[in-house]
């Protein structure tokens, strides 16, 4: 969605349409969904999250100074609010859990190509991004999903964009050594390709 | 970038893309939007919030609290009298109210007036700028 139908559709909304905003919602809902699920590691918490995210957002939109894109403050409306549930919850992932369930995803599979789903590949990547830190999570989420230039996501998780460069390096690296032997080159490849 | 690292980036790039978005249940646009509807059934325009206290009503209070306490630091730092007060009070041939105060006491207070109000000040930034960018 470019800047002037944003414009558009926080004014509408602002003059109390609520189609604008449910355009808005159907544009950004994935993604908010997607950071507070990686943040918070369950399904109905996130929904829920997400909608207050979305009721946050709707209230506040009045004071949205338009000087960042609508995108950028929604994320961090996310970041924070997601962040902020997590540390009340103190909520921690039962690694041990996780890694027998990764492991019993591979080892049923043999090095062939077609010995691992598609949907099983997809579960030990997410798997792999939810062990990362929260901030790393999001971040890499934002910058090679979404694909949005570093200065943004500084914007977004309130560090400063050499350190998300760093945390970026940090979490690539996590993620291309855990990644690795169990889903190879090649068959990411593949995947992308077919 | 060296080719090592952007084998890696495109490796790590292409698994966060299989990866994807995750996708929330098929209610939650309809019920987030029956909220939206809920909360538009008061008000049909989102009105502006405005802060309860403007910023002239911060200034007018900051003026008011220091403008006593520096009155009160003017008097013997020993004793508080109400002067003012005290003409009125000879009048009516009363003896005057004097509350014993150090001057150690009233510094003290003044700061922590000062420091509370630059609290209030900077936290009510700090909150605006997490959620306004």
């Amino acid at each position: 969605m470019n800047p002037i139908d944003e414009n558009i559709l926080i004014e509408k909304t602002l003059e109390g349409d609520v189609h604008s905003f449910e355009s808005i919602v159907k544009n950004y809902h994935l993604m908010v969904y997607t950071l507070a699920y990686r943040v918070l590691k369950n399904r109905e918490e996130a929904e829920e999250l997400a909608q207050d995210v979305f009721l946050k957002v709707y209230q506040s939109l009045a004071k949205f100074n338009r000087k960042s894109k609508l995108s950028t403050w929604i994320y961090r409306i996310t970041y924070n609010t997601s962040i902020n549930k997590y540390k009340s919850q103190k909520r921690k992932i039962d690694a041990i859990e996780l890694d027998n369930s990764i492991e019993f995803n591979i080892s049923n599979s043999s090095d062939t190509l077609h010995d691992i789903s598609f949907k099983e590949k997809r579960e030990v990547i997410n798997n792999s991004i939810l062990k990362l830190p929260e901030t790393e999570k999001i971040i890499v989420t934002l910058y090679y999903f979404e694909e949005l230039p570093i200065k943004e996501i500084a914007e977004i998780v309130g560090i400063t964009p050499q350190n998300v460069k760093i945390k970026l390096h940090r979490s690539r690296k996590k993620l291309y050594d855990e990644l690795k032997d169990k889903v190879g080159q090649e068959k990411i490849d593949y995947y992308e390709y077919s | 970038m060296n080719i090592a690292s952007e084998n890696t980036d495109d490796f790590v790039k292409k698994a966060v893309q299989i990866a994807s978005l995750e996708k929330p249940s098929n209610e939650f646009i309809p019920s987030l939007m029956s909220k939206i509807e809920e909360l538009n059934k008061d008000d049909s325009k989102l009105s502006v919030t405005s802060p309860i206290i403007s910023w002239k009503g911060w200034v007018t209070i900051g003026i008011i609290i220091i403008s006593v306490f520096t009155l009160l630091l003017l008097f013997d730092s020993s004793t508080l009298s109400f002067s003012v007060l005290q003409q009125y009070v000879d009048r009516i041939a009363i003896q005057p109210i004097t509350i014993p105060v150090s001057g150690t006491f009233l510094t003290g207070v003044t700061a922590f007036v000062f420091f509370f109000i630059v609290q209030i000040y900077l936290s009510v930034n700090r909150l605006n700028k997490r959620e306004n960018i």
